[in-house]
């Protein structure tokens, strides 16, 4: 029963994408920073807002219901407002949703992390499930060593490979020492093939076709289409050497937006560890099985070609609307799908197509 | 591209669990019934389901961060798109919202709203309801949830002089509906004695005027139109949704430049009022038959109806006291004994929608009120700051 009509285009009409400076600023200084950005890009008040989607997550927040004290600061004085705990794109998902449905004209999503005020390992620690797999101490990093070792071991690829890859993703961000930090933190996963996390904001401002109409508003890309999917919570049940999420919300997104990956420019992803950005390549159907180093190594610049290299610093749960935000910033950017990884061990994925300025 | 007309929606299943304070099953366990029971009334299985939005408050009550999660397999969501609504205790209200949009929009044409909730594990929930505040400013006042509804209430008696007794008549009658509903965490024949005369909690709420901590689990299948008649089911049509925020603060709720007032839920005013309107209701008391109202507190029945539009300003105590919304009465209040007899936070903004969904559909057994053909969910938030309001019909408009 399930259908993937091609989708109404949604225009982004604001966009911000902010990282900070740990301790500099509070969480709700920091939402109300983008997302007056977005409005000031859209040339928008807070009066214009129709409704406010938030992305955080409570216990990476430190508080109960984070959203009571980032609602306002986001816009949603006694404007419709609900939080999403997935990633940053599942909220702009609800928004794309709520135009479509004709609810609302203008929305904001805004999306954050800011994990140098929790302490992330141990918020994951209390995400497994308390009777199986919180014993045996499956956090990410674990999880993800488990994954790579099955990667290496099913497709006979060896770890001097990843090692190249990380070197070149060190490169790629412009880290001075591009040594590879070889001390594992989860044999064979080591400690150089993982991403710095960042505290980031981001918020973008949707409007309908109607609302960019009668209102004037400049459109600085088009939404064409969206997606997501959720894997089984326990590691173990879930396949180790690829994503079927991931390949689920791109299939989704792709044939909502009309487009077949050959015609996307890039693929904007959450390369939080060098394993998710090959396993995100694969998904994508950009290489084989086991095949994406001997992708990147032909045509790297297809991946994060125009927000960056993870490994530069990459924002927590919310790196998607992050460089989608920063995707609208620029006036050479055609079509691009963004990927946005939540839960332990990236169990839940949403994909959204982007037409830039400078889409065909 | 033309934007395609927004999709009618229609509720086709509910799913509820007992609401009690202990179950055999763990949670992912709890979940799954209710998802099942949703989709057996349904007539479908895991396999028709488009998507999955999952209702889930704060996880600290069951110390498992990521319970949604935990569950996606149980309920039948791996490897489709599920997304988790949180709005604390509003939270059940406004995936219902969120789910009846995934269909509004034409990307899904069925989507199961499931959640579940096992707060009366947790060892003190009002300590981790204490940690929703600023940290600043009003976690030090000792705030929780009780003593914020007891602050709402001094207010209302304060501008309108609401009396503790009125606000006891509201607990004598919910405690009598609920004893008809089978998965009422509470019920019985109390008295305006008996509710006066039970412990003091913060003055002036008594234990008879507070909510009990309930697990279980609720869920409901939201079908398009298209799918309603290609299968030929019943539905109880979604005919108005609309939903509100307000600032954390409660002292921004009062003096002078006060935008709301902490004692008249204006927040989910503003929310009925586009359901009403998306709706096409203009006159509550004759055109609703049923409201499902969002009262963990006695003063919050008060304050609903109110809001609701069933009455004026201040005359919620009295009229309840007068038996105005009683079965039989001109609008029927909470038939299934409402959040005061059953709060699983997680999930009672989505007990309201299902109780409220079964009266259309015909199907509340006991607790059935003759005729239906409206009724009315509310769901309530954080500080009273967060609110949703469904509006149910047996036909679409």
């Amino acid at each position: 029963m399930s259908r993937a009509p091609q989708m109404t285009p949604v225009p982004v009409v604001g966009a911000a994408a902010l990282t900070a400076v740990p301790g500099r600023k509070r969480l709700e200084e920091l939402v109300f920073d983008a997302a007056r950005a977005a409005l000031d890009v859209a040339g928008l008040e807070r009066a214009d807002l129709d409704a406010v989607v938030l992305s955080g997550s409570d216990e990476l927040d430190g508080r109960s219901i984070s959203s009571m004290l980032t609602s306002m600061p986001a816009g949603g004085l006694l404007k419709d407002t609900v939080k999403i705990t997935d990633s940053g794109l599942h909220a702009l998902a609800v928004s794309v949703m709520r135009i479509l449905s004709q609810d609302t004209h203008v929305e904001i999503a805004v999306s954050w992390g800011v994990p140098s005020e929790g302490n992330p390992e141990a918020v994951e620690r209390t995400a497994l499930d308390p009777f199986f797999e919180r014993h045996a101490g499956v956090i990410d990093v674990v999880a993800t060593g488990m994954m790579l070792g099955a990667y290496l071991a099913d497709f006979d690829r060896n770890l001097q490979e990843v090692d190249e890859r990380a070197t070149r993703k060190w490169a790629a961000a412009g880290v001075e020492s591009c040594a590879v930090d070889r001390s594992f933190v989860a044999v064979p996963l080591r400690r150089g093939h993982i991403a710095p996390t960042v505290d980031a904001v981001a918020a973008v401002v949707l409007a309908s076709p109607s609302a960019v109409k009668q209102r004037g508003l400049n459109v600085l890309g088009q939404v064409t289409g969206v997606g997501w999917a959720v894997d089984a919570h326990s590691v173990g049940a879930r396949e180790h050497s690829s994503q079927p999420a991931l390949q689920i919300a791109a299939r989704h997104a792709l044939a909502r937006s009309g487009a077949e990956v050959t015609g996307l420019d890039a693929i904007e992803i959450e390369d939080r560890t060098v394993l998710h950005e090959l396993l995100a390549v694969e998904a994508f159907g950009m290489a084989g099985p086991g095949q994406a180093l001997d992708a990147l190594a032909d045509s790297s610049n297809i991946v994060n070609r125009y927000t960056g290299d993870g490994f530069g610093g990459l924002p927590m749960h919310c790196s998607g609307l992050w460089r989608l935000a920063r995707l609208c910033e620029r006036d050479d950017v055609g079509r691009v799908a963004v990927q946005n990884a939540s839960g332990i061990a990236a169990q839940s994925h949403a994909v959204v197509v982007l037409e830039g300025a400078n889409a065909a | 591209m033309p934007p395609k007309a927004r999709a009618r929606t229609g509720i086709v299943g509910v799913g509820e669990t007992e609401y009690r304070t202990r179950h055999q099953e763990n949670y992912v366990e709890l979940a799954q019934r209710a998802a099942m029971n949703a989709l057996r009334m349904a007539g479908m299985t895991p396999d028709d389901v488009d998507a999955v939005v999952y209702s889930m408050a704060p996880t600290e009550f069951m110390g498992v961060s990521d319970a949604d999660k935990w569950a996606a397999t149980a309920v039948g969501a791996r490897h489709k798109p599920m997304m988790r609504v949180h709005t604390g205790g509003a939270t059940g209200g406004s995936a219902a919202v969120i789910g009846h949009h995934h269909v509004a929009s034409n990307l899904h044409d069925v989507v199961l709203v499931v959640g579940a909730d096992k707060v009366s594990e947790t060892p003190d929930a009002q300590f981790v309801l204490g940690l929703i505040w600023d940290p600043f400013y009003e976690r030090g006042f000792g705030l929780n949830t009780v003593t914020q509804g007891a602050l709402e209430a001094v207010r209302h008696m304060d501008m309108y002089g609401t009396t503790e007794e009125q606000m006891a008549e509201v607990a004598v009658r919910t405690w009598r509906r609920a004893k008809r509903n089978p998965n009422a965490h509470l019920s019985g024949d109390i008295t305006v004695d008996d509710v006066i005369n039970s412990q003091r909690l913060a003055w002036p709420l008594k234990r008879y005027d507070c909510c009990p901590r309930s697990s279980g689990a609720a869920a409901v299948v939201i079908a398009s139109e298209r799918v309603v008649h290609e299968r030929g089911l019943d539905a109880a049509w979604i005919n108005g949704t609309g939903a509100a925020g307000n600032t954390v603060y409660i002292g921004d709720r009062l003096g002078p430049n006060k935008q709301t007032d902490f004692g008249e839920l204006d927040e989910l005013r503003i929310a009925i009022e586009k359901a009403y309107r998306e709706a096409g209701i203009s006159d509550p008391v004759s055109q609703i038959d049923v409201a499902e109202a969002y009262s963990p507190f006695t003063i919050y029945e008060i304050q609903n109806v109110e809001a609701l539009g069933f009455c004026g300003r201040g005359e919620g105590g009295p009229d309840i006291a007068a038996g105005r919304f009683d079965v039989g009465g001109e609008v029927v209040l909470n038939p299934s004994g409402g959040t005061l007899c059953s709060n699983p936070i997680a999930v009672t903004g989505l007990v309201r929608v299902c109780d409220a969904a079964l009266q259309i559909l015909g199907r509340a057994e006991e607790y059935q009120v003759p005729d239906v053909r409206t009724a009315v969910a509310t769901a309530i938030g954080g500080s009273a700051q967060f609110e949703a309001c469904l509006v149910l019909g047996s036909d679409p408009v």
